[in-house]
C-alpha cells in the first residue's frame, strides 16, 4: 500500500475518491439548482473549491515507488485543503512535502504563494503548511463519526497536476486499517477516483464538510492510478496531528501500558460487538496504578466509542502526553466503570 | 502530464498515431441523480427508485456503435514498410435523424476505407464520411435509414463542475454500455492531445472504444462528445470529452463546404491577470499585440483591450477565445464584446486570414 505520492514497498497505492449519490430523500442530499432546475453537486463544490490548493514541493528525496505522472524528479506534487483563512493553515499529505526544501502552493484562484512547513508526521501521513492568510476560504471540518458506509462523498484535488479536479462517489468502508501495520490506520475508504496528485486533498461529504485527507490508493506498487479502491484520513485524526503540530512542532504520542485485542464472536453476546479487550497489563504503568486489569472490555475514550483495539490504541496514541488523564469506559465482571489514566509517551513510530 | 495523454483507441489499432501511445482515453458516469423537474428520475413501478434507465430508454438508440476497416502502412524495424489491413471499433452519436449524420472522432475512422455502423436496435448500415477535423477530434458520418433517433444538443455553457453526466458508448467493442459520474473540470487543455482543447473532464468511466460516443446531462441532451482519457489503457476517472458546441460547429462547417477552414483575428493573447480578474470583475482574453493587416486591426482592436464576449458569450481566458475564433469560418463576421480603459464596446471583426493547417 502506498501513499498516494507513494508509501510502501508492497502492493498498494494510496489516493481515493468518492462519487456516487442517490439517495433515498432526494430533497434532503443532493442540492437544487434552481436557476437550471437540476440536482448537482455544483453548489456545494463552489463554496469548497477556493480552499482546495495544490501543492508543488521541491527538494523532496523520494524513498519509494516513482510514481506515473508526477512531474520530474526532486519534485512532488500533490494538493492541499486550507482549514484555517485567518492563520492560514493548510492541511496535506505528509508524503507530499517530507524532505522538501521549498514548497509552493497554487491556490484556486491562481495565486501562487510560498508555503511554510510547520510539521509533519509520519504515522499518519498529515502535514500542516502556512501561507501567508490574505483573502484565503478555509472548508469547515466535518465530523467522520457520524459517516456511515454508502454515504456520498466527494474529492477535490489535482491528479497528475493536471489542474483542480472533482471526483465522486461514496463511502466504502470505515475504519480501515492493517494495510500496513507500522502507522496509525483507521481510513475512510472510497470508490471516488483518486490518482497520483490527489494526495493532500479533500474529501467532503454532500454539505460541503471536510471529511478526510484524501491519501493512499490501493494499486499496483509501480503507477497506481485510480480502480475504485481508495484511503482517506479521517479529519479528526488530521486534526489533532495538527493541534500538536501548530501548538509543540512536534508530534508526542501517548499510551497506557496495556496490550489489547478485539472481542472474540463469543464475547459479542455478553459485550455487544465493539470494544476491546485488555490482554495484558504492564507492570508499573499508569493502567496498572489506574487499576486496570486483564480481561477488563474497554468500550469508550473519552466518551467517543471505540470499534476495536487498533482503535483503542490509535486514539489514546493522539493524545499528547502530560495532559488530562485519559477517562476510560469499562467493563468488568457485567459492570461499568469509569477508569482516569494518565497518559504516557509512547516511542515514535 | 501531456504524455501521458492519448485519445481513446478504438478496439484494434487502425494504424499508428493515437492508438499507440502509453494512455487511452475514454470516461464514465458515477452515479447520482435527481429527480423531479430536470432532476432524477423515479420508477413508481419499481416501488419509487430513483434512476436513470427513463433518460436511457429514450436516448441510448441515439448512440452507436462503429466498426472500420482499411489498411494502414506500418514501418518494420528494418525500415521497410508494408500494407497491413486493420480494423478498429468506436462509437458514434445520432444528431440528426432526417438527415442521418453521426458526429463520432476523427482518430475513429482515420485511414478508414470502409465504416459500418450499427444502431442500437440491430441494424447494420454503411455510412459514408461526411467531413472530418483533426484539429478538434470531430468526423461526421452519414447514414441512409429510416426511424433513427437523435440526441438534442445541449449546452455546455450551462454547465458547472458537479453536474451529474452519463456516458454512453462501446468499450473495448462489447456493446453499447452506459457509465455514469460527474463533471470533475471545465475548460480543460494543455493536454497536447489536439490542437484545440476545451475539454469538459469527468470522472465517468470512460475506456478504449467509448471514443465517439455521448456525454449527455440529466434532462438527456449531449453535451460531449467522448474523446480521450488519462491512464494506462484503461478509465482511472480521468476522461476528457469535446464540448458539443465545437463538434456541432464543425458539423455545421463538414456539411455546408465538406472541410473546416479556420480564421484567424491576428491577435497575441495571454489571460487576464488573477488580480486584474478581481478588479474588471470579469475573466477574459488580454490582446498582447495586433498584427498589421489582420482582422482585429481592421475592427480597431490595439494593444491591452480585453476581450471578454464572442457573439454574446463570455470569454473565459485566452484558450476560449483561441477555440471560438478557430471555429468561425474565414468569411464570418463576429461580435467582439471588448473592455479598454475601464469601459465596455463591441466591435464587428471581419474573419478574412485562414489560420495555418495544423
Amino acid at each position: 500500500m502506498c501513499a498516494v505520492g507513494a508509501i510502501a514497498r508492497s502492493a498498494l497505492q494510496i489516493i481515493g475518491f468518492l462519487v456516487g449519490m442517490v439517495a433515498p430523500a432526494w430533497g434532503a442530499g443532493i442540492p437544487l439548482d434552481e436557476t437550471r432546475g437540476v440536482f448537482t453537486l455544483a453548489p456545494v463544490l463552489e463554496a469548497a473549491a477556493p480552499a482546495i490548493v495544490s501543492v508543488v514541493a521541491s527538494g523532496v528525496v523520494r524513498s519509494s515507488v516513482r510514481v506515473v505522472g508526477l512531474p520530474k524528479r526532486g519534485q512532488s506534487e500533490g494538493s492541499g485543503v486550507i482549514v484555517d483563512a485567518a492563520k492560514g493553515h493548510i492541511l496535506t499529505s505528509h508524503h507530499v512535502v517530507n524532505g522538501a526544501t521549498s514548497v509552493a502552493v497554487t491556490l484556486h484562484d491562481g495565486r501562487a504563494l510560498e508555503a511554510k512547513v510547520i510539521g509533519g508526521d509520519v504515522a499518519t501521513d498529515i502535514a500542516v503548511l502556512r501561507i501567508s492568510p490574505a483573502d484565503l476560504t478555509a472548508v469547515p471540518l466535518g465530523d467522520p463519526s457520524t459517516l456511515r458506509v454508502g454515504d456520498f462523498v466527494i474529492a477535490i484535488g489535482n491528479p497528475f497536476g493536471l489542474g483542480q479536479s472533482v471526483t465522486s462517489g461514496i463511502v466504502s468502508a470505515l475504519g480501515r486499517g492493517g494495510l500496513n501495520a507500522e502507522r496509525h490506520e483507521e481510513f475512510i475508504q472510497t470508490d471516488a477516483s483518486i490518482n497520483p496528485g490527489n494526495s493532500g486533498g479533500a474529501l467532503i461529504d454532500t454539505q460541503g464538510r471536510l471529511v478526510g485527507i484524501n491519501a493512499a490508493i490501493y494499486g499496483p506498487p509501480n503507477g497506481a492510478m485510480a480502480m475504485g479502491i481508495s484511503f482517506a484520513v479521517p479529519i479528526d485524526v488530521a486534526r489533532a496531528v495538527m493541534d500538536q503540530l501548530v501548538a509543540y512542532g512536534d508530534i508526542k504520542r501517548g499510551r497506557l501500558g496495556v496490550s489489547a485485542a478485539d472481542l472474540a464472536p463469543a464475547q459479542f453476546a455478553r459485550f455487544g460487538k465493539v470494544g476491546a479487550l485488555i490482554k495484558g497489563v504492564e507492570p508499573g504503568s499508569t493502567a496498572e496504578r489506574a487499576g486496570l486489569s486483564v480481561n477488563d472490555v474497554v468500550l469508550a475514550v473519552n466518551g467517543a466509542q471505540i470499534r476495536n483495539a487498533r482503535e483503542l490504541n490509535n486514539r489514546v496514541s493522539l493524545i499528547r502526553p502530560g495532559g488530562k488523564a485519559v477517562r476510560l469506559s469499562v467493563v468488568r465482571d457485567g459492570r461499568a466503570y469509569t477508569v482516569d489514566v494518565p497518559v504516557t509517551e509512547a516511542q515514535p513510530l | 502530464m501531456g504524455n501521458n495523454s492519448t485519445d481513446i483507441p478504438t478496439g484494434r489499432s487502425l494504424g499508428r498515431g493515437r492508438l499507440a501511445g502509453a494512455l487511452g482515453i475514454l470516461f464514465v458516469l458515477a452515479s447520482p441523480l435527481v429527480a423531479g423537474a430536470a432532476g432524477i428520475p423515479i420508477d413508481e413501478a419499481r416501488g419509487g427508485i430513483p434512476t436513470l434507465a427513463p433518460i436511457l430508454e429514450q436516448r441510448a438508440p441515439g448512440v452507436v456503435q462503429i466498426q472500420v476497416s482499411g489498411t494502414a502502412e506500418l514501418r518494420a524495424r528494418n525500415g521497410t514498410t508494408q500494407q497491413r489491413q486493420v480494423q478498429g471499433a468506436g462509437s458514434g452519436v445520432i444528431v440528426d435523424a432526417a438527415k442521418g449524420y453521426v458526429l463520432t472522432n476523427h482518430h475513429v475512422i482515420d485511414n478508414a476505407s470502409a465504416i459500418r455502423v450499427t444502431l442500437s436496435d440491430g441494424r447494420t448500415l454503411d455510412a459514408i464520411l461526411v467531413g472530418s477535423d483533426q484539429a478538434t477530434d470531430i468526423a461526421v458520418l452519414k447514414v441512409a435509414a429510416e426511424r433513427l433517433t437523435a440526441v438534442p444538443f445541449g449546452e455546455p455553457d450551462q454547465l458547472k463542475v458537479g453536474d451529474f453526466v452519463i456516458a454512453i458508448g462501446n468499450p473495448f467493442g462489447i456493446g453499447q454500455t452506459v457509465t455514469s459520474g460527474i463533471i470533475s473540470a471545465l475548460g480543460r487543455g494543455g493536454l497536447n492531445i489536439e490542437n484545440y482543447e476545451n475539454f469538459i473532464q469527468t470522472d465517468a468511466s470512460i475506456n478504449p472504444g467509448n471514443s465517439g460516443g455521448a456525454l449527455i446531462d440529466m434532462t438527456g441532451r449531449l453535451i460531449g462528445i467522448n474523446t480521450a482519457i488519462l491512464g494506462p489503457g484503461g478509465n482511472i476517472g480521468i476522461g476528457f470529452a469535446v464540448p458539443v458546441d465545437i463538434a456541432r460547429a464543425v458539423m455545421d462547417q463538414v456539411v455546408k463546404y465538406g472541410d473546416v477552414k479556420r480564421g484567424l483575428l491576428g491577435v497575441d493573447i495571454e489571460d487576464v491577470a488573477v488580480d486584474q480578474v478581481a478588479k474588471i470583475g470579469s475573466a477574459g482574453a488580454l490582446i498582447k499585440m495586433v498584427r498589421a493587416g489582420s482582422a482585429a486591426e481592421k475592427a480597431g482592436l490595439v494593444a491591452n483591450d480585453i476581450v471578454v464576449g464572442f457573439n454574446g458569450a463570455n470569454i473565459r481566458g485566452a484558450n476560449d477565445l483561441r477555440n471560438k475564433v478557430a471555429m468561425t469560418r474565414v468569411g464570418n463576421s463576429v461580435n467582439l464584446t471588448v473592455l479598454r480603459n475601464g469601459r465596455s464596446q463591441t466591435v464587428e471583426a471581419k474573419i478574412t486570414e485562414t489560420a495555418p493547417t495544423l
